[in-house]
């Protein structure tokens, strides 16, 4: 849930920049459009966005209190925009500044797969069982191609 | 519906679309000079094109083609790029899988050293800018053998960026006619392999194994400098015998560690580009130029007929021979990339900003992996061309087959014979016998000592070389044509030799 949450903000903030760039762009906007806009404007980007994002993220938009959540994250995306950022590079990652530290090419975990396989509700023969669902058919012809090599 | 008819106004640029004619689909010549190894997947497409070389008729216009790939190779590392679990091939289902690469709330990925070593040099090798810094972000879809939901991959800022590829493609029928060409090397990035599923038709499930999950990949996006399938396959296959000769990557696309997917478009050259297609599933070395030049014919033969492209994905169906629109029905894919939040950006120093008193282990100087760089196929080529007055096309044949080139050495190091020589009897009677046989040169009965000594004899002119082609028919285990050896052998020592002593020596370095 974390995660879904995460995206949708990235997805709908991205959006919603993209349209705000349509209105016009950075340099006319000022402070004051900030509070007073969110509130019709949030409900709109969301109907339009939701759509896209439901299959894509697999949220569910059509309940109100899933809708809340992702409004109160626009409103606060329009008033991050209140703030000058000119010449001032994002903050990409709270990581930017660390260290990366690199692990030696060598085989130290693998081989559980009864363990992991305990966390899955169906499986055979040491396979995991894929939940019902979407399977698009460009994965499905990835198995084609070896048989015809 | 007449078949459209496909001519090449210039070996591997032009396209025309020759109106109705009936009649056979465009004739592609019988492969000569074919490189293709017997059961090993590592051939090139050697399909020679018919050149018919034709003025368009009035009210022709040429097409041009243009042709971009994206190739995916399997880095040849011990564990996989952000986990310490094997990479193998085969393998029990689900055996080779960590709790990271099975996405288990609580794991964290650990950047492979070797993976990243493996992209500098395939990046150094293709004349690429190293990028100091380059980032990590996910790329979000939702598939069951993606079990975490994103990849980890490198959109933003590649390791590598702005190298060149060059290559070599037959222009005019024969083999000796052979030109370089380049294609740009836009970026290569690490990124993570995803699980296999296989589809259970039985019980109309798909079954998910996981140990390809979290491999590392080199993802290589060529520029759409290409204009035919001859010269994608041409560029790949250098592509492969380069990630070979560094050791990156075996590059074996039959055992999936190497994978193609193209992008085709064409237009009339002097207007703008066309709507491109993505036909993905080129994973055949054999049928990927055939597959490009469907696609690219379908796109003519669409356009001329008042159609239009379709900007979509398509896969190259190897029963039918054609490209099939893959059913997407959601539209266009968003996958969301965002900022990989639990990787720091990776940073690469060279001889001159190495930080002092860094541990080596945590530290990647790109100046010492350049000249730790293995030779390139394209270098050992030359060599052997300066070395031994190889003519071109025969350098391109010895690297072409695995083993080929050693085997050649192993013999030009134990015979007088010269250079010329050797390289017709290893290029001709030895591949040949080896093709027919299918087997692969290191399941050769013929040792490099046996053919060396072969050619001295021949040397000498101590046998005809009708006689030393025999010998491959007693290797093929024709006992009548040994007897015919061992007349040839006493016909040449004058008849002084003695029968029993030739076939014992004979048979000692025939079955050596």
């Amino acid at each position: 849930m974390q995660e879904i949450y995460w995206g949708v903000i990235s997805g709908t903030s991205q959006v919603w920049l993209g349209l705000w760039a349509l209105a016009g762009g950075r340099r006319g906007f000022t402070s004051k459009a900030g509070p007073r806009v969110e509130a019709g404007a949030s409900r709109r980007v969301l109907k339009g966005v939701g759509q896209i994002l439901e299959p894509l993220a697999l949220a569910d938009f059509g309940s109100g209190g899933a809708v809340a959540r992702p409004e109160k994250a626009i409103a606060f995306a329009y008033r991050l925009c209140a703030v000058a950022t000119d010449r001032v590079g994002p903050v990409r990652s709270v990581l930017e500044d660390g260290c990366l530290c690199l692990r030696s090419d060598n085989v130290v975990e693998g081989n559980c797969a009864e363990e992991l396989l305990q966390n899955s509700r169906r499986d055979v023969e040491e396979y995991f069982v894929a939940p019902p669902g979407r399977i698009s058919w460009p994965k499905l012809d990835e198995k084609e191609p070896l048989s015809h090599c | 519906m007449a078949t459209p008819m496909l001519r090449w106004c210039c070996p591997g640029r032009r396209w025309i679309f020759a109106g109705i004619g009936g009649g056979s689909r465009h004739g592609r010549g019988v492969p000569t000079g074919s490189t293709s190894s017997g059961k090993r997947g590592q051939s090139s497409v050697a399909q020679q094109p018919l050149i018919t070389a034709q003025k368009p008729r009035k009210g022709e216009r040429e097409w041009a083609a243009v042709v971009g790939l994206e190739i995916h190779a399997q880095i040849a590392s011990n564990s996989k790029l952000f986990s310490g679990s094997q990479v193998d091939f085969a393998a029990p289902p689900n055996s080779l899988v960590s709790f990271f690469d099975a996405s288990l709330p609580g794991t964290l990925p650990v950047l492979n050293r070797r993976c990243v070593e493996a992209a500098v040099m395939t990046g150094l090798a293709l004349d690429c800018h190293i990028n100091r810094k380059s980032l990590f972000d996910r790329k979000h879809y939702f598939y069951a053998d993606l079990p975490a939901g994103y990849q980890i991959t490198q959109q933003r800022l590649p390791i590598a960026v702005n190298g060149s590829l060059a290559y070599s493609v037959c222009v005019g029928q024969r083999w000796s006619q052979m030109v370089t060409r380049t294609v740009g090397v836009k970026q290569i990035q690490l990124e993570q392999d995803s699980g296999k599923s296989l589809h259970d038709n039985l019980r109309s499930q798909t079954l998910i194994d996981l140990n390809r999950a979290g491999v590392g990949l080199l993802e290589v996006v060529l520029e759409p400098d290409m204009s035919c399938g001859e010269e994608a396959a041409a560029a790949i296959r250098e592509l492969q015998l380069i990630l070979q000769a560094l050791g990156t990557s075996q590059a074996n696309m039959a055992e999936g560690q190497l994978r193609v997917d193209a992008n085709i478009s064409v237009h009339h050259p002097g207007e703008p580009l066309g709507v491109r297609t993505e036909v993905k599933n080129l994973n055949s070395a054999r049928f990927l130029a055939k597959a490009i030049d469907y696609e690219i014919q379908r796109q003519i033969s669409e356009l001329e007929n008042g159609g239009k492209i379709l900007n979509e994905t398509r896969s190259f169906d190897y029963k039918l021979g054609c490209t099939v629109p893959m059913r997407d029905k959601e539209g266009k894919q968003d996958y969301r990339f965002m900022p990989e939040p639990n990787l720091p950006p990776l940073l690469l120093y060279d001889s001159g900003s190495l930080p002092t008193g860094a541990d080596p282990q945590q530290v990647i100087d790109i100046d010492q992996l350049r000249e730790q760089l293995p030779e390139l196929p394209r270098v050992t080529r030359e060599k052997l061309v300066r070395q031994y007055g190889m003519r071109p096309e025969h350098s391109f044949a010895l690297l072409n087959e695995v083993g080929l080139l050693e085997f050649f050495q192993n013999v030009m190091k134990e015979t007088r014979a010269e250079p010329k020589k050797v390289t017709s009897w290893v290029l001709n009677t030895f591949l040949g016998f080896l093709k027919q046989q299918n087997l692969a040169v290191s399941e050769s009965p013929v040792t490099p000592s046996a053919l060396a000594e072969l050619l001295d004899l021949l040397d000498r002119k101590a046998i005809s070389s009708s006689a030393a082609k025999q010998v491959t028919d007693v290797k093929k285990g024709n006992p009548r044509a040994i007897n015919k050896l061992i007349g040839l052998v006493r016909r040449a020592t004058l008849g002084r030799a003695d029968p029993t002593v030739i076939k014992e020596v004979l048979e000692r370095q025939l079955s050596s």
